[in-house]
């Protein structure tokens, strides 16, 4: 009986330890960040578009592709994990005319996670 | 194809977790000396056995399945070019080949029969057999979320020993019920051998729960790290799940701690019976901990919380910034001393009186825990949503900001007035969004309220009328504008050790030039960034131009910005002095809209951006006396000579 | 053979092909890589000499091509932000010398140019051509 009240106090404070944590921290979903950033509106087209992701990438899976408004590719089919940072991704466009853009990523980290998404950008 | 992947690795972890039990109890329990004894090890290596074949088994299972998941299509898992693109050309897939190339090992090992009958032979065998097994386990936490989050080695290594402390324990309790069992078939005292292993495995067991508990804490700040996290996602409540699944394991094993001393005690009557008691409690508990190992695998396969949008379930959450509205609480937490002394006094009044009548003390400290909680939490309370916790997907970036103002100004001005910076509320405001309430309202709840609107105070439901990115783009607008309420606060000199103002992201267009953001200059240089207009500019543009290679070699970039885009804003700069620092000559509305935030009224300020990223001085031209570049360097200066810089900030809002 | 000595020489085995294998592998490749870079270091090296050969430039040097915006503009000098000069330098403000025959296609402070560069190395860079970009 002392054992299973001692045990119950610890699973108590272990729960506790759990539960609380730290609190306040938040850490971000798979993108942390773009370029052009998310939901933009840009004045002069980009020639490149830059995905930096919280986790790092596996280069063999991942992909990113930019379409117009059509849904017909706009970027050069280059996209790539850049060789010093393993959280950014990158591809080059083409010369862009004035619209709405869907950038549209797959991407595959190392803990063999599979994330994906779309946003948009446009271009006055 | 997720279900079979996550019945293939819940297959896998559990074949593997029970061959390194069992072969870390047989090297703990040594080697037994009775017939029954060996007839028990016989079935365990046979079990071990067949346990490596459903190891290799369900991981060659997993591995199909991890490739159709790869690949993006179930055939994928068939296709021999597919399979092994999968396993040769990701980290993963390498990690799984070295993993089951020890179980390979492992099980030629286990199925070429030897000579053990010497001690230092059966040492070797059983030893070698818990070694492979123990490193095909630990290199799980190689393709973890803990590998895949953080740079530093020791997520990883907390990860694999967590792994082992599970091999161990939830491995191990198996084939002590099995032996317990075995042990105790007849009617006289357990075999001493069985009884010697429990004793051992029970003191070993203790520290590993202690050090599965301690990995597992770490492990849930790492990928979990709010409580939002542990009740809004799929990862915490699997994690909620695991913990629920332990206690009554825990409880069970400190049932049979304190059954332990029977087995072997001389007064007791029937130890075959109390041993026979313990192998049942085992059994259940080794059922209980399989469980345990089904949500491991789930949990490895969903996005860590840390990672995912947290949906709150409940209709408020607690708030310490509350505290600040309620004039009671401000009394009470200003009569610190007061309450500590007082509380100090009860207890020594409560331990003399009811020293010997612990029950009721218990009680009494129950019953005054509760009476605080309900007294003292309420006012911490405050109104929650669904996305209270959610992460914006929008940047706290310049032209979101600019975007946002636009927005407010066609939506929300009407009822809520034209927002100025440093005056008095704004007129016809329903709300005031610069008061400490909306600041203190998480991003994600003002979306919510974006969105569904308060229709007891008469505000709209706006879901229908602007987009996500709409809503996200006000909310940043409303992070900036109160915090260039605060701005009014930073002056012309450089508060060491005090950051806070957060600068907006923005990309600085020169012209054609491949572009950068303000963000690149983060951990390198420090920015001065001037918000010019021409003709009154010009001056002080030139003195900035002869000081720049000055200003440069102290670390700081200057980046202009006229009012409006134009491509020959450098031209219009003058050739006499050179103008060599960049100069935008895009997007500049967007950023001159959300930098006069911070500078309303002045027709040229400058604002001194340090390396993290916070705006520490802002000097605007309506101010007594002329810009100074020695002024400037002088607290450039100042902020080389800061010994802790602050962290870096969040690319979003809060 | 007694089982002792067989998990010693399984674990040697192991150790020693698993140690031997990344070692060797990872050397391999990281000499590889070496190699490669090297032969495009030496093919653009090339180029450039064939570039510069074809526009009239004495044997040994290169030519490089840049892109920037004119900051500056002094009667031998000229102070460009340029964008990464591959094989030369990489993006920042420059002061070129210009070559006699460049000096019919000048540019104001603010253009946008497209410039070519001959020499042996960063130390005897001239400015041969221009145009806008």
């Amino acid at each position: 009986m002392k054992m299973v009240r001692t045990t119950t106090r610890w699973l108590a404070l272990l729960c506790a330890g759990v539960v609380i944590g730290t609190g306040v921290a938040l850490g971000h979903s798979g993108l942390q960040r773009a370029e052009p950033p998310v939901e933009s509106t840009l004045k002069r087209p980009p020639t490149e578009v830059k995905l930096y992701f919280s986790e790092r990438l596996e280069p063999a899976y991942s992909t990113v592709r930019v379409e117009d408004g059509k849904g017909a590719r706009v970027d050069r089919d280059d996209s790539h994990v850049d060789r010093s940072n393993p959280l950014l991704m990158r591809v080059t466009l083409t010369p862009l005319e004035p619209g709405t853009y869907t950038v549209v990523w797959r991407v595959l980290s190392v803990d063999s996670h599979i994330t994906q998404g779309r946003f948009k950008f446009r271009i006055e | 194809m997720t279900a079979l992947l996550f019945a293939a690795l819940g297959v896998h972890l559990a074949a593997c977790v029970l061959v390194t039990g069992a072969f870390f109890l047989l090297v703990l329990a040594g080697p037994p000396p009775m017939s029954k004894m060996r007839q028990w090890e016989q079935r365990v290596l046979l079990g071990a056995r067949w346990l490596v074949i459903v190891a290799l088994g369900s991981g060659v299972i997993w591995l199909l399945a991890r490739t159709a998941l790869f690949e993006d299509r179930s055939d994928a898992a068939l296709e021999a070019p597919a399979i092994w693109h999968a396993m040769l050309d990701t980290w993963p897939g390498l990690v799984w080949a070295v993993r089951h190339g020890l179980l390979i090992v492992l099980g030629a090992f286990l199925f070429l029969s030897g000579d053990v009958s010497a001690r230092w032979n059966w040492i070797a065998a059983r030893g070698e057999a818990f070694a492979l097994a123990a490193l095909a386990l630990i290199l799980l936490a190689g393709s973890g979320h803990a590998a895949a989050i953080s740079e530093s080695p020791w997520p990883l290594v907390i990860d694999m020993v967590h792994l082992l402390g599970a091999g161990i324990w939830v491995g191990g309790l198996p084939p002590l019920a099995l032996l317990l069992y075995t042990a105790s078939r007849h009617a006289g005292a357990p075999d001493p051998y069985a009884v010697r292993a429990m004793q051992r495995f029970s003191r070993v067991a203790l520290v590993t729960v202690i050090v599965l508990a301690g990995s597992g804490i770490a492990n849930a700040l790492l990928l979990v790290q709010s409580v939002a996290g542990l009740v809004g996602t799929a990862h915490g409540h699997l994690l909620l799940a695991k913990l629920a699944v332990l206690i009554p394991a825990l409880l069970l094993a400190a049932a049979n701690r304190a059954l332990l001393p029977s087995l072997s005690g001389p007064t007791e009557a029937k130890p075959s019976a109390t041993a026979q008691r313990m192998a049942l409690f085992i059994a259940i508990e080794a059922t209980l901990v399989q469980v345990l190992l089904g949500l491991a695998a789930a949990m490895t396969l969903t996005t860590p919380a840390t990672h995912g949008d947290p949906v709150w379930p409940w209709p408020v959450r607690l708030s310490v910034d509350a505290l600040l509205d309620v004039p009671v609480t401000q009394n009470l937490m200003q009569m610190r001393s007061e309450l500590v002394l007082a509380g100090l006094g009860l207890a020594l009044l409560a331990t003399a009186l009811l020293a010997r009548r612990r029950r009721l003390l218990i009680g009494s400290g129950f019953a005054l825990v509760a009476v605080s909680a309900a007294i003292g939490l309420p006012p911490l309370m405050v109104e929650a949503y669904p996305t209270s916790y959610a992460r914006p997907p929008v940047t706290y970036h310049a032209g979101s900001i600019a975007e946002g103002w636009a927005v407010y100004q066609g939506h929300c001005a009407s009822c809520h007035g034209t927002p100025t910076v440093g005056r008095e509320a704004p007129t016809g405001s329903a709300v005031d969004l610069r008061a400490g309430l909306t600041a203190r309202r998480s991003a994600g709840e003002l979306f919510w309220l974006i969105a569904h609107g308060r229709p007891e105070r008469g505000m709209p439901e706006f879901e229908s009328r602007l987009g996500e990115a709409q809503r996200w783009h006000v909310i940043n607008f409303l992070r900036a504008f109160g915090a260039a309420s605060d701005a009014r606060q930073i002056g012309t000199e450089v508060e060491t050790d005090r950051a806070w103002l957060i600068a907006p992201d923005f990309t600085v267009s020169v012209g054609p030039l491949t572009p950068r953001t303000l963000r690149d200059y983060r951990g390198q240089r420090i920015v001065l960034l001037v918000l010019y207009d021409l003709p009154q500019s010009r001056t002080r543009m030139a003195e900035l131009a002869r000081h720049y290679g000055a200003l440069s070699v102290l670390g700081v970039e200057v980046v202009a910005v006229s009012p409006r885009t134009s491509p020959k804003a450098i031209a219009e700069l003058g050739a006499s002095p050179p103008v060599l620092f960049p100069v935008v000559t895009d997007g500049n509305e967007g950023i001159y809209a959300a930098y006069r935030l911070f500078t309303p009224g002045a027709p040229h300020a400058e604002l001194l951006i340090d390396r993290q990223g916070y705006i520490r001085a802002i000097w605007r031209r309506d101010q007594a006396g002329t810009l100074d570049t020695a002024a400037v360097q002088a607290q450039v200066e100042r902020l080389n000579e800061e010994k802790a810089p602050p962290p870096f900030p969040d690319d979003h809002v809060h | 053979m007694p089982v002792w000595q067989v998990v010693i020489l399984l674990n040697l085995t192991l150790a020693v092909g698993v140690g031997f294998g990344y070692g060797v592998w990872g050397h391999r490749l990281g000499a590889l890589d070496g190699e490669l870079k090297a032969v495009q270091a030496q093919v653009e090296r090339l180029d450039r000499e064939r570039q510069a050969c074809a526009a009239g430039a004495r044997f040994g040097e290169q030519e490089w091509e840049g892109r920037g915006i004119v900051r500056a503009v002094y009667p031998q000098l000229l102070l460009i932000t340029h964008e990464e000069i591959v094989g030369l330098l990489s993006a920042r403000t420059t002061g070129f010398r210009v070559a006699a025959s460049a000096n019919d296609a000048r540019a104001g402070v603010g253009d946008s140019v497209r410039f070519w560069l001959q020499g042996t190395g960063t130390e005897n860079l001239v400015l041969v051509r221009m145009q806008p970009w």
